[in-house]
């Protein structure tokens, strides 16, 4: 998709999203079964209340205290169900899932018979289709170091012995690790505890299950915030984001695409390879080819990945951080899900997500703290300009390494929330200073000392060593999860709803400016008229987007040397957007069709095939690369919207000479006059297809006439084409009649691809016809109109614009009016097709197709004269939208291979109603043409299979005139502000505390347990042993 | 030097294509110096530097954006309330001086109406190597076309100094041309614009703000060297 338009595509993350992201999904589905269920790990005393979903390929289980219990199991790790017995509950159903590496899961689902009879069907066949995966788990895990670790005895000996010892077997070979196994692990292991907090992993592994199947109990929370042991942390990352199931899913991608790409250069690599030095430059693996070559594999790889995003400076210090703890294939796996899932939008071209949370954030500090925003706004001071380098690098770039990475623990584990808790912490921490700041400068010295100091103690003075322990980091997370756990995920959720749409308007606005800025010439439009170009541009993009992959290969790929960087974001339409663009500005370019149904009254567009958009789409392509800028549309629109009666007659001669040489040939002069035929489609009666005709029989005859004397005409040699006009006018109409004959294929005086005719000739072919003339003269030109774009879409980017196909919309009567009403843009189709459907039966239905000129008509003009403003007619448009007196004309739909034979007919037919009339047939006509618009009429009658419907059509003409400019439905988008202001009031649980690990351990965790104050509830332990050792009723072997 | 005088405080912003130099440009003014390998920018890099004109002190407040051109729409949260601009370009890449205009007019019509832009086409020191020994280039340049490995050696100017500065007087800049690596040229353009800045009007407008205090070094724009124009009556800082 274009970039301009690529913000239409994003939409608010729906229910199902937001579970599917907190269960850590791999993708987005609709659970199959949602059940209330009571669920527990056999060998813990703990069960909690909660539901249990089904999904194709996982089994997951979600407290209703959403802080205490969550497990998603993928269930190619099952390798046994049974049925427990529920002698204390009968009735209920209650199972045991037993896994690959033994652990055991107890679920009782809290339903009825039918609703477990369903789950267990649903299950069978799940589980059925994952069994083909079973056999590759054994091997995935080996990769693992969680797998490692359970197996291992980590010698009991204190962490101050010999911290370095463990790292001595060999992990590199066995399972999946980052630089840091070779290049050290930043800060100091010992005073990282990383020995303690090790084991306890350990312990939790065994108890919980482990990768792809470790279930987050209450202590994990814990042991994630006191922070992720270092040999441990990569795979812990890819567990907690889910990114761990990506990679198992798609065993060997990763290498698969660096191999297919090898050697290819492109924008994304280019700009790689500038940064490759400047990440984490201070780390010693980015001072040597191992690191920086892993960096650039991963980069490179990703690009390829996602295209449309490539590659985003910032990306590169994320990456460099990750490659420290996780492997590349990791690391690959887990940028995808940071770039597409957590935090969508922030590495993208527009960076629009990057945007819309520098915004919510400001918001929040608004909210939070109200006085430290006023000051801010009081001093002009831009909080984003601090702030949004912690967002797009997750503190990496801000805060020492060990800090950032527990911060990223914490974010990985319990969401974005975490990067907005933080830095409102950072901000209420240094709100003191900040109130002092004058300007963004000094904001920005602030944060830069504090971030750099976060290890010193909060109280250096203080004697007691409790206190002095107290870093100012821990202060930080502390007021981060307690002061402001008030941020939940709803709060972003609905923050980011509030702010999406303007965010992306002004995003679109600020492309739109730049795009204006870079057109190296605007016409003859001016400003006004380029910006309105852009929005039909914008428009027609948003309605039919241009696929990356429909531009030749030149767009993103060839463009790869410096020179050319600056190009690259032009965006760039195929001919299908095209055809849209044009059908938009153009009113021959389009069908109209009114549908009347008795209920309501719309006008459908939509875009008619032919030749000519192609033609256009190849004469506009001024830089010869298959696809078009705005620059090339403004170029091209110049070329025909300011023209004169002769400008115009070159202009479409010229569209139709192919390869420019002054002359069409016999084939393109067919193409011309099917081009003319095709334009005047919709023109009542057959007044055009007898110009048309006529045209082409003089064409044929002239043309004919000076091949006989070669090269007699010259272009622009006036005197000699009066002459031949002459000779021409002397000649007998019969055997002009013949001469076109002559030129379908097989003529032998000309091959179809030879020169033909040239401009002068086809001057005069065109001049002696008045309609044609009135065509090129006026008509043409102002066809084109910019006035019909849906200010309103463009201005809502909720609204998405590629299901608006109707424009306008009157309702009339009760039912129209209740269909009105709950229009969306979900059901609009559906309810016209209904309402068509019953206008149908009750045969109120029908179609008018609009005319795209109006010239020749009939009832209305006679109105029309007795209007007094004659300025009416600058706009054909107005003038077109009052003509509804229009029906298919008869010869719309005939088959292009009769052409020939029936225009004849037509001719003869139209002769006996015209008379040789010297005037245009025109508004504003003498009494003359009076009797031939009547003849007119009659004509067009009879074609609509007699019905007469003068009278709904002046109600549809009515409507049609005091409809709102293209209403259509906008998305109200008032959050009400009561849903924020309630999540920010719930009030917290509080629990008992769970003691886990050692004494010695506890000390460590005493830092969390100052920021975790409550915990969860479990279910007592008397029932919860009830349930987890329920014995086995009636083997379930699957 | 009296230090207690109250700097005038000066926002530039620094804006161009990415590699032009913009990077390279600021560390040769604040720190006289010319590295390969820089601090990651996210964004934009704030660096500060005090020099001295007659008889004021001025006190650059440098924004050094990240040359991306996604990042191009948070450009103006840089460049909003900026009383100075630098837009650099390359002088060997013609892209890059497109990009310069584009930003030039950006500028114009975006940010504060008496901003004082400076165009400065960087990496002089490229050309001036080739443009001394050009008739011995001459015959060698058949070589050179291809030889695409060895960039030093093969740019030449895209950009005449003459084009540049019709189009800078054109469009009302001030216009360098200089080299981050040998320093030629750099510190000029932070005088020329230190001159042009209306002090007093600053002075009197400027609130009374909090002193900050951070290492800000006090360089001497004389002690540059290749800097035979900085005599006595400008800028001496
Ligand atoms: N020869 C030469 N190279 C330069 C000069 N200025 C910068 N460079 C090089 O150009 C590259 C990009 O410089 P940098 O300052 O990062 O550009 P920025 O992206 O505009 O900030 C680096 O490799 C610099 O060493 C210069 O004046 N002469
Ligand atoms: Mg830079």
């Amino acid at each position: 998709m274009s970039q301009l338009t690529i913000l239409r595509g994003y939409k608010d993350p729906d229910k199902n999203d937001l579970l599917c992201d907190y269960l850590r999904l791999p993708q987005s589905s609709t659970p199959l079964i949602d059940l209330s269920a009571t669920f527990g790990v056999h060998g813990t005393n703990q069960v909690f209340y909660g539901n249990i979903y089904l999904f194709d390929h996982f089994l997951c289980f979600k407290s209703y205290d959403l802080r205490s219990c969550v497990a998603t199991i993928p269930l190619y790790s099952i390798r046994r169900v049974e049925r427990l017995s529920t002698i204390n509950q009968p009735g209920t159903l209650a199972l045991s899932f037993i896994l690959w590496h033994g652990l055991k899961l107890v679920v009782q689902l809290n339903t009825l018979k039918p609703n477990s009879d369903d789950f267990c069907n649903h299950l069978k066949r799940c589980l059925r289709d994952q069994l083909g995966l079973m056999k590759s788990v054994k091997g995935f895990a080996k990769g693992c170091y969680s797998e490692w670790l359970v197996g291992e005895d980590i010698d009991d000996t204190n962490d101050a012995n010999d911290a370095n010892d463990d790292i001595n077997h060999d992990p590199t070979s066995t399972h999946h690790h980052g630089l840091g196994f070779l290049f050290k692990f930043p800060g100091d292991p010992k005073k990282l505890r990383e020995k303690s907090k090790l084991r306890l992993w350990k312990d939790y592994f065994r108890l919980h299950g482990r990768n792809i199947t470790l279930v987050r109990y209450p202590q994990f929370t814990r042991l994630v915030q006191v922070g992720l042991p270092s040999k441990l942390r990569g795979e812990m990352w890819e567990i907690l984001s889910g990114s761990i199931y990506d990679r198992f899913s798609h065993p060997g991608l990763y290498q698969q695409i660096l191999d297919e790409h090898a050697g290819e250069s492109t924008m994304a690599t280019d700009e790689i390879e500038k940064d490759l030095n400047r990440s984490l430059p201070e780390y010693g693996a980015y001072q040597d080819p191992v690191g920086i070559n892993a960096l650039r594999r991963v980069l490179t790889a990703y690009s390829w990945r996602n295209q449309e995003l490539g590659y985003c400076q910032a990306m590169n210090i994320l990456v460099a951080a990750l490659l420290i703890y996780m492997s590349e294939e990791q690391t690959f796996w887990f940028l995808d899900k940071i770039c597409t899932r957590i935090l969508p939008g922030y590495y993208s071209a527009s960076m629009y997500g990057t945007l819309l949370d520098q915004k919510v954030f400001e918001h929040l500090v608004q909210r939070t703290m109200p006085s430290l925003h006023e000051h801010f706004t009081a001093s002009d001071i831009q909080l984003s300009v601090s702030s949004l380098p912690w967002f797009l690098s997750l503190y990496i770039n801000s805060m020492p390494l060990v800090f950032a990475f527990r911060i990223i623990d914490c974010f990985v584990a319990f969401g974005p929330r975490v990067l907005f808790q933080v830095g409102l912490a950072a901000l209420k921490v240094n709100s003191d200073k900040l109130m002092d700041a004058t300007d963004d400068g000094m904001v920005l010295s602030i944060f830069r000392d504090y971030f750099a100091n976060l290890e010193e103690s909060v109280s250096p003075q203080s004697s007691d060593p409790k206190v002095l322990n107290i870093t100012n980091f821990s202060e930080l997370l502390v007021v981060a999860f307690r002061e402001f756990s008030v941020i939940t995920d709803d709060t972003i959720i609905e923050e980011r709803r509030r702010f999406r749409g303007g965010i992306i308007k002004s995003i679109e606005l600020f492309s739109k400016r730049s795009a204006i800025r870079n057109l190296k010439d605007y016409g003859k439009f001016g400003v006004d008229g380029v910006n309105k170009i852009f929005d039909h541009f914008f428009y027609a993009l948003c309605k039919t987007p241009t696929p990356l992959a429909a531009l030749p290969p030149s767009t993103p790929s060839k463009l790869r040397i410096s020179e050319e960087l600056s190009d690259r974001t032009e965006t760039v339409i195929d001919l299908t957007t095209f055809r849209v663009f044009l059908s938009d500005i153009a009113s021959w370019a389009r069908d109209e069709k009114m549908i009347t149904n008795g209920f309501q009254q719309r006008v459908v567009r939509s875009v008619p095939e032919n030749e000519i958009y192609t033609k256009m789409f190849h004469k506009w392509d001024y830089t010869g690369r298959a696809a078009l800028g705005l620059q090339d549309l403004v170029k091209g629109l110049n070329g025909v919207m300011f023209n004169g009666l002769l400008d115009n007659i070159e202009w479409f001669f010229t569209l139709h000479d192919s390869d420019n040489d002054g002359y069409l040939t016999k084939d393109e002069l067919v193409q011309l006059s099917e081009s003319l035929l095709f334009i005047f489609r919709a023109e009542p009666g057959d007044a055009y297809l007898g110009a048309v005709s006529k045209f082409m029989t003089n064409a044929f005859e002239y043309a004919d006439s000076l091949i006989e004397q070669p090269q007699a005409v010259k272009e622009g040699d006036k005197d000699k084409a009066e002459t031949v006009k002459k000779e021409a006018k002397q000649k007998d109409p019969l055997s002009a009649t013949e001469a076109s004959d002559n030129c379908i294929p097989g003529s032998p005086q000309v091959n179809n691809d030879d020169p033909y005719i040239n401009l002068p000739t086809f001057r005069m072919v065109c001049l002696a016809d008045e309609l044609l003339e009135a065509f090129f003269d006026q008509d043409l030109t102002r066809s084109f109109s910019f006035e019909h774009v849906p200010q309103s879409a463009i201005d809502h980017p909720l609204i998405d614009l590629s299901t608006l196909d109707d424009i306008g919309i009157g309702s009339t009567g009760l039912v129209g009016n209740i269909l009105g009403g709950i229009f969306s843009k979900d059901n609009k189709e559906m309810l016209n097709g209904l309402a068509d459907e019953i206008g149908k039966s009750f045969g109120k239905h029908h179609v008018e197709y609009r005319p795209a000129f109006g010239r020749v008509n009939s009832q209305v003009e006679v109105e029309e004269k007795r209007r007094p403003a004659p300025e009416e007619k600058d706009s054909s448009i107005v003038s077109g939208m009052a003509n509804l007196l229009s029906s298919t004309p008869s010869w719309f739909s005939r088959s292009k291979s009769d052409h020939g034979r029936q225009e004849q007919e037509q001719v003869h037919e139209r002769e006996m109603v015209e008379k040789p009339s010297s005037g245009t047939i025109s508004s504003g006509g003498g009494s003359g043409e009076q009797a031939e618009e009547e003849a007119l009429l009659d004509h067009q009658h009879t074609s609509t299979n007699g019905e007469s419907h003068l009278a709904s059509i002046k109600a549809a003409q009515e409507a049609l005139a005091n409809r709102q400019a293209f209403a259509i439905d906008q998305r109200d988008d008032n959050d009400d502000d009561d849903t924020l202001d309630d999540s920010l009031h719930s009030t917290e649980e509080a629990g008992g505390e769970f003691a886990i690990g050692s004494d010695e351990d506890e000390d460590m965790m005493d830092e969390v347990d100052a920021i975790d104050l409550d915990d969860q509830h479990a279910i007592g332990a008397e029932e919860a042993a009830k349930i987890l050792n329920a014995p086995v009723d009636k083997d379930q072997r699957i | 030097m009296s230090e207690n005088q109250k700097p005038v405080q000066v926002k530039l912003v620094l804006l161009g294509e990415a590699a032009v130099g913009k990077s390279s440009v600021v560390l040769r003014f604040v720190q006289n110096d010319f590295q390969e390998y820089k601090e990651p920018t996210i964004g934009a890099a704030f660096l500060t530097q005090k020099c001295r004109l007659e008889d004021k002190v001025i006190k650059f407040e440098i924004w050094d954006t990240a040359g991306q051109e996604r990042f191009r729409s948070l450009a103006p949260m840089y460049y909003r309330n900026a009383l100075s601009a630098v837009v650099v370009y390359d002088i060997t890449s013609s892209s890059s001086f497109d990009k310069a205009k584009s930003w030039v007019k950006e500028l114009q019509r975006q940010a504060s109406p008496n901003v004082i832009i400076a165009l400065v086409g960087n990496k002089l020191d490229l050309v001036e190597k080739s443009e001394e020994n050009e008739d011995y280039l001459d015959d060698v340049a058949s070589f050179d076309q291809n030889a695409v490995s060895e960039p030093s050696q093969t740019h030449s100017r895209a950009i005449s100094r003459d084009e540049a500065q019709a189009y800078a007087e054109e469009s009302n800049l001030l216009f360098f041309e200089t080299s981050a690596k040998t320093s030629e040229g750099v510190v000029e353009v932070f005088t020329e614009i230190a001159k042009k800045i209306p002090h007093e009007q600053i002075l009197n407008s400027t609130k009374s703000r909090a002193q900050d205090q951070s290492q800000q070094n006090n360089v001497s724009l004389n002690s540059t060297e290749n800097q035979p124009k900085q005599v006595g009556d400008n800028c001496a800082c």
